[in-house]
């Protein structure tokens, strides 16, 4: 379940990303001007993209909801027939649940 | 009066709850009797057992689920001696062929069995009426006996009206459930007991 | 209970097509009715539901309440007509419940559910033999909807004519391979047919659910059935005697594995092995 804590952490998460794609650009932008070449990025401009990646990945996570089993028969496995066999469209009414309803 | 048949609480109840547990559904189940007959050659069916509520008429489960009846009845001192069914329309009181076919199974087994219906019209949470038809087999076929040839016993109706109240139905456990989660029994031994309670002399005073 | 338990409940039930109406409109009258506004969009969903439950359950004002409210949002809308022809279906007006289902169709003639509530009425009637043909008539017309495959097979084993029900099985297993219920129930069907190839049939379908579900008791008591069956056949040579003995050896390892896991008392092993003791019913001729 999607708490404000996972919400906090995803925003958090992609504002340091974007912070960081910024940061990296700012960077190039920077080389350019003062005509040096480009070799890699500063280390912490990499550290931070890492991080908030996964920082992102773990928040969005929990807002996705749960994981789905990707074996098509796990799901299956706890299927009866007894919610197998009601068909919405199909049901009839005139059955004796009239007769022995309660009010409770 | 020539009563052929006699219902007894613990039969009728456990008939009534799953008709009640199921009300959009036919449902099918096996009546047991302790073969003891005696002179004038009365049946008493003294307890009944939920088969199905899915598909009443295919083979396999059917044969699997009478066999295992058998089985215990038999380690009681009891016979299977007929068949119970709801049809699922209010007003459908016919009996099909898969049904004869299972009903005259028993009767090549146990002469004086009986099949019986569960008349859905006249259910009610009060039950004042047993709300049955039963029927016998006459030169292999099955006719409608009298209202006088069978008789449930007196405090039967009002042990189903209690347990209706008391949602009892939903505790109730058939061969479906069984074979859908095997946890649950489909003896309904807690049902029995409750049955039992309700019926006895004490209970019967209040 | 909570109101939001009782959201995720009848949640759950929508979307496992269980069929509570009883308890649904307990839940709705006790917790819901008065929390309805906090459910945000999903309430119109509910109160299609519990309209549905109520009409189930013969609870009629409460149709009518619910009918109201999504009535007041949706004007016009086709899905809430079909509620006001259950409604009168529910009362046994089958008649004024068709004319608005015929005006429905009229207006689409795209849209499945007026046809199919047609069809329902039908079955409520009785009239089983004219539902199966309109069945059949709406899959000419519908051919991939699954549901209506389903509820054909059902009519016809009610009619018992299964090779047909077979055939109904057979599509569905074609949308649904994955499912082990529908290989299963076309075991049954085959089983219950009867004859030699139809044993066969049944046991590889019983191979097939048990494949995709090792803990379907049905599964597993049907193999052992039909393995037997073909085992005792006159039609089977002795290669595949052995192929069906160990088959049935297979099965009734598993199932009395399964009631130990369970601790099942003396009494239902008892019946377990009454059971196998005597499968002279086996014989599926007799059925």
């Amino acid at each position: 379940m999607a708490t404000t804590y996972h919400k906090t952490i995803t925003a958090v998460g992609l504002i340091f990303l974007f912070h960081a794609a910024y940061s990296a650009a700012q960077h190039r932008s920077f080389l350019r001007l003062t005509e040096q070449e480009f070799t890699s990025l500063p280390v912490d401009v990499i550290v931070q993209g890492i991080v908030s990646l996964f920082l992102t990945m773990y928040g969005v996570m929990y807002i996705a909801g749960d994981f789905k089993e990707i074996r098509a028969t796990e799901e299956l496995q706890s299927k009866t027939w007894e919610t197998q066999r009601n068909l919405p469209s199909f049901y009839c009414f005139n059955h004796r649940g009239r007769l022995l309803r309660s009010y409770s | 009066m020539a009563e052929v048949v006699r219902i007894t609480p613990r039969a009728y109840c456990k008939i009534i709850l799953h008709a009640a547990k199921y009300p959009h559904c036919a449902i099918n189940g096996v009546l047991l009797s302790d073969n003891k007959r005696d002179k004038k050659g009365k049946l008493t069916i003294v307890d009944s057992v939920p088969m199905f509520h899915i598909c009443l008429h295919l083979v396999p489960m059917a044969e699997v689920a009478l066999t295992m009846v058998d089985a215990m009845a038999q380690s009681q001192g009891l016979v299977i001696a007929g068949y119970y069914m709801a049809n699922e329309a209010l007003d459908d009181m016919s009996v099909d062929k898969p049904a004869t076919r299972i009903a005259d199974k028993i009767a090549e087994a146990s002469p004086n069995a009986c099949l019986l219906v569960v008349d859905n019209r006249r259910l009610s949470l009060t039950m004042e009426d047993p709300a049955l038809r039963v029927m016998h087999s006459i030169d292999g076929k099955w006719k409608e006996m009298e209202i006088n040839d069978f008789v449930v016993e007196p405090d039967s109706t009002e042990a189903a009206a209690t347990l209706l109240h008391r949602h009892a139905d939903k505790h109730l456990i058939d061969f479906d459930n069984h074979f859908d989660d095997i946890r649950h029994d489909w003896r309904n031994l807690h049902l029995n007991q409750d049955i039992e309670i309700l019926t006895t002399p004490e209970a019967l005073v209040k | 209970m909570h109101w939001s338990e009782a959201r995720d409940l009848v949640r759950k039930w929508r979307e496992d097509n269980a069929r509570k109406s009883q308890e649904l409109v307990e839940i709705w009258e006790s917790t819901l009715k008065d929390k309805v506004h906090k459910l945000g969009d999903e309430q119109f969903q509910v109160l299609e539901q519990v309209c549905i439950g109520a009409i189930d359950c013969h609870r009629i004002d409460v149709a009518e309440y619910c009918l109201k409210k999504l009535t007041s949002q949706f004007k016009d809308s086709s899905r809430i007509l079909l509620l006001s022809a259950m409604e009168f279906e529910a009362v046994e007006m089958y008649d004024d419940a068709i004319e608005i289902l015929d005006a429905m169709i009229k207006r689409d003639e795209t849209n499945p559910a007026p046809r199919k509530r047609k069809i329902a009425i039908l079955r409520s009637r009785g009239r089983t033999i004219e539902a199966i043909k309109a069945l059949t008539d709406y899959l000419k017309r519908f051919a991939i909807d699954q549901e209506a495959w389903q509820e054909l097979c059902d009519l016809y084993l009610i009619e018992q004519e299964y090779g047909k029900a077979a055939f109904c099985m057979e599509e569905l297993i074609l949308h649904n391979p994955h499912n082990h219920l529908f290989h299963e129930r076309l075991a049954e069907i085959r089983y219950t047919q009867g004859g030699f190839d139809n044993l066969e049939s049944a046991r590889s379908y019983y191979c097939q659910a048990l494949k995709l579900n090792r803990n379907n008791m049905r599964a597993l008591f049907g193999l052992y059935l039909t393995a037997y069956s073909i085992a005792t056949s006159q039609k089977c040579v002795s290669a595949k005697k052995k192929e069906a003995h160990s088959l049935m050896s297979w099965a009734m390892k598993r199932i009395s594995q399964r009631y130990k896991e369970t601790a099942a008392d003396k009494s239902q092993i008892d019946a377990l092995e009454g059971l196998m003791g005597s499968l002279q019913l086996g014989s599926n001729s007799n059925l």
